[in-house]
């Protein structure tokens, strides 16, 4: 059933964007920038990617906003079409530029601070972990922790069942578990 | 699954702020794109501006040549041709 979603002010932008007004495209951008990157740089793990498909998924968006028919939510729209922008990426491309980005981000952590150097060794293997999962348990990952999406809101986003979020974000948190289980103080003193 | 690796994940990935110079970035990949058709619009009106002249020549009549008048066929080819005609 088509259900006319959009609320009272953004329904406003989205027409003034579709009459190619400049400064809805600024507010529009404005509101979706944060969603749009975060879910662009957990997915792919580099600045210079994330910023390549959050530039990508804008302009895709702003040529194509008068196909929006409201049948879903536009914020679920404009995370299909990141969620999208993400996997065409992927397949498009095998970049170094992770490599690249951990090496520079590596040179600006200040030396003195063991416990700052601690957590970020521990974020870059969690964040190495999550960029080893294939790209569809990847992104359930992403839209689940970055953004907090509900199991029915992530079904919509990824055109799938709830069934087949559950399925994927299980084998992701076992996969996930199996690698950086070496981590973790176990009380038996096993410690990797 | 593990608690620590919900914590773990929640912090790791947790939402980032986009630098600044992405609006800036698609202001002029937007520029980019349109002046690029802008560009590749050029030649397409030329032609077009080149076949409606054509036409206009070829419809108003004061416009073209007229054909010289055909030369009267020889004597020798109208003999030829009352020859080979059936009637």
């Amino acid at each position: 059933m088509s259900q006319m979603v959009l609320e009272g002010l953004e329904r406003e932008l989205v027409e003034a964007c579709r009459r190619g007004e400049r400064d809805a495209f600024r507010a529009l951008f404005e509101t979706y920038k944060g969603k749009v990157y975060s879910v662009a740089l957990r997915f792919s793990g580099s600045q210079a990617a994330a910023m390549d498909i959050a530039q990508d998924t804008f302009l895709k968006l702003f040529s194509c906003i008068g196909e929006f028919r409201g049948d879903s939510g536009f914020e679920t729209w404009v995370y299909r079409m990141v969620v999208n922008r993400c996997l065409d990426q992927k397949r498009r491309s095998r970049r170094l530029v992770p490599l690249a980005d951990s090496f520079l981000a590596s040179l600006s952590v200040p030396g003195d601070a063991l416990a700052g150097l601690l957590r970020s060794e521990v974020s870059a293997r969690v964040k190495a972990a999550v960029e080893k999962l294939p790209p569809e348990m990847r992104i359930a990952i992403v839209l689940r922790y970055t953004e907090g999406l509900s199991y029915d809101r992530m079904a919509e986003v990824l055109g799938c069942s709830q069934g087949t979020v559950a399925s994927r974000l299980n084998r992701a948190h076992k996969a996930l578990e199996r690698r950086l289980s070496h981590m973790v103080d176990r009380p038996g003193g096993n410690r990797g | 699954m593990a608690d620590w690796l919900e914590l773990e994940l929640a912090e790791t990935l947790s939402p980032a702020e986009p630098p600044g110079e992405l609006w800036e970035r698609l202001q002029i990949r937007r520029d980019l794109s349109s002046g690029r058709v802008a560009s590749r619009s050029v030649p397409l009106m030329l032609a077009a501006a080149a076949l409606l002249l054509g036409a206009v020549w070829l419809a108003v009549p004061g416009t073209r040549r007229p054909r010289p008048p055909r030369p009267a066929p020889s004597a020798e080819r109208q003999a030829c041709f009352l020859c080979h005609t059936t009637l």
